[in-house]
């Protein structure tokens, strides 16, 4: 017998690995900027929705202000480089110890109880933290944060507005990164750890399973690596402000794709990243915010219905129904 | 001016009360958050000001459609949405009504727009002294309104059967069952009444607030402090702890800045939940 | 259900059986023991250790074990997956992989090892319940009810297991509530009525308690 147990047929990994190949290799057909932007936003969200994943899918600890910790980056790597002159970089280590401490000052007082606790103060500190940078004259209040832009292809000042492709690969880099590290603590110690207190927390603890540290661990590695890709956004856009960075849609996107592709799934996040953001934008197009968020709400309501585990959980209960023979 | 604050704040804490009372019954009962009753509330300010703005009812007289009303959308609500999802994953509890919050605040904001709208009572400008301290007529009977609803649920906790009968459930759902309560209908009178009372609290505060999508998050935000602060499905905790609250509130407001309001709460909330997770009115929680 | 000043010690080694009627606090009991409940004012002592106020998984990993009434397995997770779930005290990854193998093979489950537990039957889910329990390798094993539902197979499964576990030095605390498992398997027994130890002694001599025979009646 093997010690992995792969439940997922082999056909999906393949299938989902090829597109993000397909994709990342895209930007050599010189497609032009707007399209390596949507390729670029594809990647973005689909490693956000990852990064909500694993503390929300693997442990089972929802967070609904998970955009605080994007916001965090982004505003990091803004104040730095427009009021210090700093590189945008040193956002990529300041931000996620931030957004890590963040993490763990709502865990800490809400972990030891029942998990709504943690959801209410999430939801929360994301709307806290809005209201507060609205009003924070200093790094911009309601106006924000206009970058000016330096070179037009920079590495240290981290801008390429001369050529988009870089942050394609960037963010490809990063989605790879976050996939690979799902994956392994997916199928690592610590991974079976934080199921085992998702699906049921007083039986995790008479195993002697340290429910607290566990927690405020996949916590702070969940920020930190939202605050990571709150740095990227703020470098691409050029442009950050409270409404577009911490507000509950900002949320919403990263839980949506993750709810519809698979809770708790290795890859479900991306998957539904690929389906989910493509549908987004189109109603946004052709229906206005507003409506779009409606729309999405009602998804979402849809989802918790008849899929609250998400697409590739049904295809698992599928392939796993109880069976005679075993394989 | 400092009294004049805390007074206004004591008189806006009572709305707070209305609100979380609702969501304290709610929890207490089917042990979930509505995160959308924050909208509902909402909703009812809209009802209340497009009342006063085409046929000139008084907010006041339009909480007898109103309590109605909201008590009948309550009781929907706990059949169509909850009902189905009481059994299920617990995420799915939390992301209902969440998603149900989204869809009722946006669909408000695509209806009918961003714009603030006030209502003037007729009593809007009334007002009455004791020395250098004004009684805002809006604001008092605001306030009358919402004691005398706080004192009337009391009554009905106590008094009646089925106030009583909502209490047994609150404090253990197989038991009131296995003694003949009918536990499923209880949800419903208790999601009617909970948001019956937010409609109410709705409409009282609509009479010198002005009406936007967001006021309802607002509103909601302070429920959730205020409920753990008055320990969780405890009514009587939510009215006194929606006082502190508001007089909190309001102190801050006016010794710091308006905008730290929402993170004093915040930080109450937390402080709250590090050092007394129960609230302050006992129900110690399970380690 | 409360509890009302209820005293007594286990000896090491031996299979002590819980008994009492409906409601009397046989699974409170337990509740307070692991800490999921509080205690006010009790003590409790683990191998001359004072462990009253240990949180719970404290408590497990100084060598207390625990299964529950209704099994509560990790429905979305592998049986193999439950099983190495648990942290190893000082095993390496081979070990502890080696240690869940050998449970499988005791227990019965490896025809099911990659199956979801939530798709297991009622008995196999006390198996896995029971055998996780044991990755922990604990010198206590507290077990509510272990044998309610057990198809008969199985349960001569189950006790063998209980029995060689016992004779390689393992303390047991089980709940039971059918008399005969009781006679073959505890050498003590203690009894609860209404939160109270109303007797405590030999399963023959209990057998005959009249005070526990009204309880069980009255």
């Amino acid at each position: 017998m093997h010690r992995k147990s792969e439940l997922l047929p082999r056909q999906t990994h393949w299938i989902t690995v090829g597109i993000l190949v397909a994709l990342a290799f895209f930007p050599c057909l010189n497609p032009g900027e707007f399209l390596i932007d949507v390729t670029f936003m594809l990647f973005h969200y689909a490693y956000l929705a990852l990064c909500w994943n694993l503390i929300s899918g693997f442990a089972g600890q929802f967070s609904l202000g998970h955009a605080a910790y994007y916001g965090v980056g982004a505003y990091t790597a803004g104040v730095l480089f427009m009021r210090f002159r700093l590189t945008p970089w040193l956002g990529m280590l300041l931000g996620p110890m931030l957004a890590a401490a963040l993490a763990l000052a709502i865990g800490y007082p809400t972990f030891r109880l029942r998990y709504h606790y943690y959801a209410l103060a999430s939801l929360a500190l994301a709307e806290v933290m809005r209201l507060i940078f609205l009003s924070w004259d200093y790094i911009g209040g309601a106006y924000g944060i206009w970058y000016e832009p330096v070179l037009r292809y920079s590495w240290i000042d981290f801008q390429f507005t001369a050529d988009h492709r870089v942050y394609h690969y960037i963010m490809f880099a990063m989605l790879c990164g976050a996939l690979l590290l799902t994956w392994k603590i997916r199928h690592s110690d610590f991974g079976l750890r934080l199921m085992a207190l998702r699906d049921d927390e007083e039986a995790a603890k008479s195993l002697s399973i340290n429910t607290l540290t566990n927690k405020l661990a996949i916590a702070a590695i969940s920020a930190g690596l939202t605050a990571m890709a709150g740095v990227v956004y703020a470098q691409f856009a050029l442009f950050i402000e409270p409404d577009s960075t911490m507000s509950i849609w900002v949320t919403m996107d990263m839980l949506l794709p993750a709810m519809l592709g698979g809770l708790g799934i290795t890859y479900g996040p991306v998957i539904g990243a690929f389906i989910l953001i493509p549908i987004s934008w189109a109603l946004r197009t052709f229906i206005g915010s507003t409506l779009q968020v409606v729309i999405r709400g009602v998804i979402l309501m849809l989802l918790v219905a008849f899929m609250p585990d998400g697409l590739l959980q049904v295809v698992i209960n599928r392939i796993t129904r109880p069976a005679l023979i075993r394989r | 001016m400092l009294i004049q604050v805390i007074l206004n704040a004591f008189f806006l804490g009572a709305i707070y009360s209305l609100v979380s009372i609702g969501l304290t019954l709610i929890w207490g009962t089917m042990k979930i958050i509505n995160f959308s009753h924050g909208s509902l509330m909402m909703v009812s300010m809209y009802i209340s000001f497009w009342l006063w703005f085409i046929i000139d009812l008084d907010p006041l007289i339009s909480i007898f459609i109103i309590f109605p009303l909201m008590y009948g959308i309550g009781y929907l609500f706990q059949r169509f949405i909850v009902m189905p999802i009481l059994e299920a994953e617990r995420h799915a509890q939390l992301l209902m009504t969440f998603g149900l919050m989204l869809v009722i605040k946006n669909t408000v904001l695509y209806v009918w727009r961003a714009d603030y709208r006030i209502i003037l009572p007729f009593y809007a400008d009334l007002f009455f002294r004791i020395g250098e301290i004004v009684f805002d007529a809006p604001r008092v009977i605001a306030f009358t309104a919402a004691i005398a609803f706080s004192i009337g649920l009391h009554f009905f906790m106590t008094k009646t059967s089925i106030g009583m009968a909502i209490r047994a459930v609150a404090q253990d759902s197989e038991a009131a069952s296995a003694m003949g309560i009918n536990v499923y209908r209880i949800y419903g009178i208790t999601c009617g009444l909970g948001t019956a009372f937010a409609g109410v609290a709705g409409v009282l505060i609509s009479t010198y607030y002005p009406v936007h999508p967001d006021v309802g998050t607002a509103f909601m935000f302070m429920a959730f402090v205020i409920i753990v602060l008055g320990s969780m499905g405890n009514y009587l905790g939510a009215i006194v702890a929606g006082l502190i609250i508001g007089v909190t509130e309001g102190i801050t407001a006016y010794l710091l800045s308006s905008s730290l309001r929402q993170a004093v709460a915040f930080i109450v909330f937390i402080l709250t939940l590090l050092l007394k997770p129960e609230g302050l009115f006992r129900r110690v929680l399970r380690r | 259900m409360a509890l009302n000043n209820v005293s007594f010690g286990i000896d090491k080694g031996k299979i002590v059986g819980l008994i009492g009627p409906n409601g009397s606090g046989k699974t409170t009991l337990l509740d307070v023991v692991n800490n999921f409940l509080d205690k006010n004012g009790g003590k409790v002592y683990f191998n001359g250790e004072d462990v009253t106020d240990l949180a719970p998984h404290k408590l497990a990993y100084k060598g207390i074990g625990r299964t529950f009434q209704v099994s509560r397995v990790f429905e979305k997770m592998t049986v193999l997956e439950n099983l190495l779930s648990v942290p190893a005290k000082g095993l390496s990854s081979d070990a502890k992989f080696q240690r869940a193998k050998d449970l499988l093979e005791t227990t019965g489950l490896v025809p099911v090892i990659y199956e979801y537990a939530k798709n297991l039957s009622g008995g196999q889910k006390k198996l896995l319940e029971l055998s996780r329990a044991l990755m922990l390798d604990p010198d206590l094993m507290m077990m509510d009810e272990p044998f309610a539902g057990v198809d008969p197979a199985m349960l001569d499964r189950l006790i063998d297991l209980v029995e060689n576990l016992n004779k390689m030095g393992k303390t047991f605390l089980i709940i039971e509530h059918n008399i005969a498992l009781i006679h073959r398997l505890c050498n003590r027994v203690i009894v609860l009525d209404e939160g109270e130890v109303i007797a405590e002694g030999r399963p023959e001599d209990i057998q005959h308690n009249t005070r526990v025979i009204e309880a069980y009646l009255g």
